[in-house]
């Protein structure tokens, strides 16, 4: 059907053209129906009065109901009603029927309603109703009763003629109009819909164009159907040549593997219904740029499209390039930092040790350092005592001098003059000599303290040093003193001062035998330990008090009487031991003998 | 035996050159100086003293200081210090390089200075 999207508007048309015609229709029905009444008697009324009668009534009603009534059977009436009421005329006056007007109309309420081969076949049965009708008034079958003559006399007749003619005319001058009216109106509304539309379209247009993104439009087989003006600048090429060549093309690479793989987004996108990527476009002189496309599918322009929205992202991604290039470098940078700081740390963790290895020395430095204080102190008083015992003894031994001298002088005398020598003068000139005697060898004593001649160190061994002694107390050892002497070994060497040694164990030896009171032992035993020399000189003397033990080594400490003992013995044995680098140690119990272990390394 | 022997002694207590003077007079001829200068002195005036004793703690030169000026003009004599002093490292210095022939410790010893003194007579005689 021609125009079938404009189906409804024309129904709309036809449909008023219908009822306006039925409501004219029947009015003008009526009417004449009416003029007929009157030129005719009522009783005298034929068939054709009453069919007259039944059609106008018919018309009349469906006018009235055409709102509720469907165009086909409206239309449908009409033609009845026109087609009874032509041919009813035409057989009461053949050829001068004046109602044959009407026959008009007939193909035209058809053709609103039906098509236009209906509409002929319509006016082809009206013709041949028409041709059957003259063939029988020319074959006489058919009487025209009516007397032409009157009938033009008839004023009725003129009015009802131009009553039909005026009819039909209104009737196709309104179904004109109506025609027109619509066919202006949808026009109009087709105007203004275009104008929209095309406003519309020049808006949608003018977005189009108007974005920084390039838009392409491809078919299914990936060709560009449409493209905008941003992609003309983007690529280069004209809006003609893009719509000439593939996208395929308009790509960084020619090969086959970029067709490939835009091949396979676009089906992917066909797919999926979208898909975002990166592309490397070339534009037209060649040179490349990095792309962001947003691939859709869509029903643009009657059918599946792939919209393509293509933005440059060659600055951004020159960036993000050298972003990556940056943030290497920045990883490497910080690698090797770290590295440097892993380095530093380790360094810094190896000085912390340092220092802490260094604290600790330190700290037994001082540990070190306060004993040695202390010893110093300790020298300081003994070095002390030296200067006192050094003035001391010179002071001393001067007038010892003049004492010796005046005895010798004495003695001389009575060795000349032995006449006056008598017991008494010979017991005072004895105790003089006595007297110098001891305060000499006090003296003496002290005078160990204040030496200060460097020690000549030469091996000593100690065997023999101890055996000396022996024989310098032999004297008093001898029948009280039981001395039983291990040995370790022929020689115990150690490398020391030869004088020294032997007034060390002499003093040791002589303290054991003091400590002894009628008989007694003492044992001497010697031993080498890990080049150490050891003497260990025990007796069974009457031992040392314990609160003495802690001070038997202080010089002038002696428990001895008076006169007996000097209490240097064991002070100056300390020192002495102590310049050879070796230990005294004491053991001891009161009334249970006493042992002195003396170690003396032997280099 | 009596000898024609000469000692200097040099000492700066008077008491000590007395005494010894008195109890060495019986076996040698002893002259006495009371101190290094002095002792000096006596060497230049007699030629025939051949044993020097001298102290060591004397004011001015000390025993050493004079000995060591003595013997540089007289070396033929033997030197001996006869100190209150214990040994010190002067004493021993001088031991060592000869300078001295012994050392006495005061109160002396008589006849450990007499065997010293025969000693050296002894040797010089060869």
């Amino acid at each position: 059907m021609k125009g079938k999207n404009s189906y409804g508007e024309v129904n709309a048309v036809k449909e008023n053209i219908i009822d306006k015609s039925l409501f004219i229709g029947s009015i003008i029905g009526l009417l004449s129906f009416a003029i007929s009444v009157l030129r005719q008697n009522i009783f005298h009324w034929g068939i054709g009065n009453f069919v007259d009668l039944f059609l106008v009534s018919g018309l009349f009603v469906m006018a009235l109901f055409r709102k509720r009534t469907p165009k086909k059977i409206k239309s449908a009436v009409i033609v009845v009603v026109l087609n009874l009421i032509v041919f009813s005329d035409l057989l009461k006056l053949g050829s001068f029927s004046d109602s044959i007007v009407l026959m008009v109309l007939i193909p035209f309420f058809a053709y609103l309603v039906y098509d236009l081969r209906r509409t002929i076949i319509v006016f082809v049965l009206g013709l041949i109703g028409y041709a059957f009708v003259a063939f029988l008034v020319l074959s006489k079958r058919q009487i025209i009763p009516e007397d032409f003559n009157q009938r033009i006399l008839n004023p009725e007749q003129w009015l009802l003629v131009i009553m039909l003619v005026t009819l039909v005319t209104f009737i196709i001058v309104v179904v004109v109009n109506q025609f027109i009216d619509s066919l202006m109106d949808m026009i109009d509304k087709l105007k203004i819909n275009n104008k929209v539309l095309s406003e519309s379209e020049q808006n949608y247009r003018q977005v189009f164009n108007s974005t920084t993104d390039a838009i392409f439009i491809h078919d299914m087989d990936g060709r560009i159907i449409d493209s905008n003006s941003a992609a003309t600048n983007m690529y280069g090429f004209s809006h003609h040549e893009f719509l000439n060549q593939e996208t395929l093309t308009t790509n960084g690479k020619t090969d086959k593997n970029a067709a490939i793989l835009s091949h396979e987004l676009m089906m992917e996108t066909f797919e999926k219904g979208e898909k975002k990527f990166e592309w490397h476009a070339s534009h037209k002189s060649g040179k490349t740029f990095w792309v962001e496309v947003g691939l859709k599918k869509a029903f643009v322009m009657g059918d599946m499209r792939l919209v393509a929205v293509v933005r440059n992202i060659d600055e951004k991604k020159q960036y993000e390039m050298e972003l990556e290039q940056h943030k290497s470098q920045l990883e490497q940078i910080v690698l090797e930092r770290t590295h440097e700081l892993e380095e530093k740390n380790k360094d810094l963790l190896i000085r912390n040790e340092t220092i802490m290895a260094q604290r600790e020395e330190l700290k037994t430095t001082l540990e070190e350092l306060k004993s040695t204080q202390k010893k110093l102190v300790e020298s300081e008083k003994m070095a002390s005592l030296g200067l006192l015992a050094s003035g001391v003894a010179h002071e001393i031994n001067n007038p010892l001098n003049f004492i010796q001298g005046g005895l010798m002088g004495l003695e001389q005398h009575f060795e000349e003059n032995t006449k006056q020598k008598n017991g008494e003068i010979t017991m005072f000139l004895s105790a003089i000599g006595e007297g110098i005697q001891r305060a000499s060898t006090i003296v003496s004593s002290l005078n160990h303290f204040s030496r200060q001649e460097e020690t000549k160190m030469i091996p000593v061994n100690l065997n023999q040093t101890i055996e000396n002694c022996l024989v310098i107390l032999n004297n008093r050892l001898k029948n009280k003193v039981l001395v039983t002497k291990n040995y370790c070994c022929p020689e115990l060497i150690v490398v020391g001062n030869e004088g020294r040694l032997h007034q060390a164990i002499l003093n040791i030896l002589s303290n054991a035998e003091q400590a002894i009171h009628s008989n007694g032992k003492i044992n001497i035993f010697t031993e080498r330990n890990a080049n150490q020399a050891v003497i260990s000189i025990e007796d069974n003397g009457v031992g040392i008090p314990e609160q003495y033990l802690n001070r038997v080594t202080e010089p002038f400490f002696t428990t001895k009487a008076p006169g007996k003992g000097t209490g240097l013995g064991l002070a100056i044995t300390y020192n002495i031991i102590e310049e050879h680098k070796g230990t005294l140690e004491i053991f001891t119990k009161q009334g249970g003998g006493t042992k002195i272990v003396i170690t003396i390394p032997q280099n | 035996m009596v000898e024609n022997v000469t000692l200097l002694y040099v000492d700066d207590e008077p008491i000590n050159l007395t005494l010894f003077e008195i109890n060495f007079k019986k076996k040698y001829k002893v002259l006495t100086a009371e101190s290094g200068e002095d002792g000096l002195n006596r060497l230049q005036g007699n030629q025939d003293i051949i044993v020097v004793i001298s102290d060591m703690k004397m004011p001015g030169m000390n025993g050493i200081e004079f000995i060591r000026k003595a013997k540089a003009q007289f070396n033929n004599i033997a030197y001996f210090i006869l100190t209150a002093f214990d040994i010190n490292k002067e004493i021993k210095d001088a031991l060592e390089e000869k300078l001295i022939n012994q050392y006495f410790n005061k109160p002396f010893n008589m006849q450990e200075i007499d065997v010293a003194i025969q000693k050296f007579l002894a040797s010089i005689k060869e």
